[in-house]
């Protein structure tokens, strides 16, 4: 006899649930995943038209990046450029490339400055330089946000 | 025309500034940077002094001079794959010549994405921590453990030709070098040089871990110190009966021509706040001055928001009894009269052996706080258990060595930066 009240009940209730479920879900990809698109920004690594890369894996950025490899996989010479702190490119780019806040990166750098292994990249004080270092030496890599993209770059990375 | 090795190198570095001048050659890039700690030390006790390398000095009571450094660098880009490194280090070192204080000064050229080459005067990578071990601010302690890193300070870098390989794979990348080379001691008490030094490097790096391995191979030469002179003639000018004995003094306090070898492994693992750090060393050597032994030390960290407290255990272990000759085998070959002259002529040399051979194990615990961007400020206190005839990490203010198991306390506070 008590059936259909709690079949009612059941079906009254699956929203809600259905409600919270998509409500934990977004929240854990929130949580685990931030990215630009969510913020309104879209980052990407470029480098000039004009350079023989055409794309780049998240690991060979990595490597680039903190300092293992000067070049290229093809053997091209690379040259790395950040932007000056503060900069909120700069955290966002590290935090989604090796989930390192920039502290550690600048320390990461230090280490590596100091030992003698390598020296930082190029920092570009204003987003006019990058773009114009990007433009002038087939060499650069950089990070930048996707709105900013010039007709001298191509997209090697997309976050 | 005769040149040190010093100069060499300062002679290469010149070579890379007429470089760097002709802009027609290069193109010019030169970047200067640096580092400093200004640390506060204060051992207790008034038995030994403390220092934190084997060639420095000893300091006791409160002191700037132990922890307190300075180091100035030049990097020069001469072409896309030529650049050359020089750094300078300033600290309280007991013997103050240039050679001391010039750590790096080597050009480097990439021959390939993978390849590429050293000459001049760099680290030898000896331990995790070897080549940025005065670089205050980007170590959680106070100072590298000192049962290893003490000794880093005599052959933390050599003068020579490095070829390295590096291969990127899954987890980041894996580093291979091969060095060639020769470098010195000079404390102020003992010269000495390490001649044919071959040292093969293996590093594992990844983003939150690394693991490194060593093996250093290096002959011993030219050994000096005060009294050597009268030392190498012992064995002519004394009774015949004590010619053996002689020689056998001769052979333990002059190891020319002679093997020592370094082996070290370590690692470093970071997850999230937590940091931990493990390292393992092995010293092979006969020479009575610089006793073989095994080292080593555990450390964990933890950062919370811009304060990272840590604690540290560490040991070293000699490998043999620290006595000149063997004494039991000449008190059971010789009469009791020349026994005794043996004993009384060998005497101070054998105390210079026990003051030198080292035998503790240390806990240190410290907190390191990193207040703004490359400055922080840390605070370390470190309970050595010091064996017998162990201290030989420290200078003594003893005229005998002890003889009994000591303690021995050490506070340092220090503000460090990079700029």
């Amino acid at each position: 006899m008590g059936g259909p009240i709690n079949d009612l009940k059941l079906s009254l209730n699956w929203p809600k649930r259905v409600k919270t479920l998509l409500c934990i879900l977004a929240l854990a990809v929130g949580f685990v995943a931030p990215s630009f698109s969510q913020s309104g920004e879209s980052l990407v690594v470029v480098v000039n038209i004009k350079s023989t890369t055409e794309s780049l894996s998240k690991k060979q950025l990595i490597d680039i990046y903190m300092g293992r490899f000067n070049k290229f996989p093809n053997g091209e010479v690379v040259k790395p450029v950040d932007l000056d702190s503060p900069s909120n490119h700069r955290e966002k780019f590290y935090e989604l490339l090796v989930g390192q806040s920039e502290r550690k990166v600048n320390a990461y750098w230090s280490r590596l400055l100091f030992s003698g292994r390598a020296t930082p990249p190029h920092k570009a004080e204003s987003l006019n330089e990058l773009i114009s270092i990007i433009e002038n030496d087939t060499s650069a890599l950089a990070y930048i946000d996707a709105t900013n993209v010039q007709k001298g770059m191509k997209i090697v990375y997309e976050f | 025309m005769n040149f040190n090795r010093t100069q060499l190198c300062l002679l290469l570095l010149l070579a890379t500034g007429t470089l760097v001048a002709n802009k027609e050659i290069v193109a010019q890039e030169v970047e200067f940077s640096g580092f400093t700690t200004l640390g506060l030390t204060h051992s207790s006790g008034d038995t030994y002094k403390f220092r934190s390398s084997l060639i420095n000095k000893g300091r006791d009571g409160f002191s700037f001079a132990p922890d307190s450094i300075l180091g100035l660098q030049a990097n020069v880009r001469l072409t896309d794959n030529l650049d050359a490194v020089g750094q300078v280090i300033l600290q309280d070192r007991g013997d103050h010549s240039f050679d001391n204080d010039l750590e790096l000064a080597f050009l480097r050229y990439q021959m390939n994405r993978n390849w590429s080459a050293k000459i001049g005067r760099f680290s030898t990578n000896s331990f995790l921590f070897t080549d940025y071990r005065y670089v205050g601010h980007l170590l959680t302690w106070m100072r590298p453990p000192i049962e290893m890193y003490s000794s880093a300070g005599s052959i933390g870098n050599m003068d020579g030709v490095q070829a390295s390989y590096i291969q990127d794979v899954d987890f980041g990348a894996v580093k291979v070098a091969l060095s060639y080379g020769q470098s010195e001691l000079r404390n102020g008490v003992v010269d000495i040089d390490y001649t044919d030094i071959a040292v093969f490097n293996v590093e594992l790096q990844s983003t939150d871990w690394r693991v490194h391995a060593a093996l250093i191979s290096a002959t011993l030469d030219n050994t000096d110190f005060e009294g050597i002179g009268e030392l190498k003639v012992l064995d002519q000018v004394l009774p015949p009966i004590f010619a053996p004995f002689m020689r056998e003094v001769q052979y333990n306090l002059i190891p020319d021509g002679r093997k020592v070898t370094y082996a070290s492994l370590g690692g470093q693992y970071t997850l999230g706040d937590v940091e931990l750090i493990a390292e393992l060393s092995n010293y092979d050597s006969d020479w009575k001055l610089s006793l073989g032994g095994s080292s080593g030390y555990v450390s964990a960290s933890y950062r919370i928001d811009d304060f990272t407290p840590y604690m540290t255990f560490a040991f070293f272990n000699r490998t043999e009894e620290p006595e000149l000759i063997n004494y039991s085998f000449a008190q059971s070959v010789l009469p009791a009269p020349f026994f005794q002259e043996l004993a009384f002529v060998t005497a101070e040399a054998n105390e210079n052996v026990r003051s030198l051979a080292i035998k503790q194990k240390s806990v240190s615990v410290g907190m390191k706080w990193d207040f703004a961007d490359a400055w922080s400020f840390k605070m370390q206190l470190d309970h050595f258990q010091i064996d017998g005839l162990g201290g030989g990490l420290f200078s003594e203010m003893t005229p005998l060595t002890p003889t009994e198991k000591e303690n021995y306390n050490v506070a340092s506070i220090a503000l460090t930066t990079t700029f």
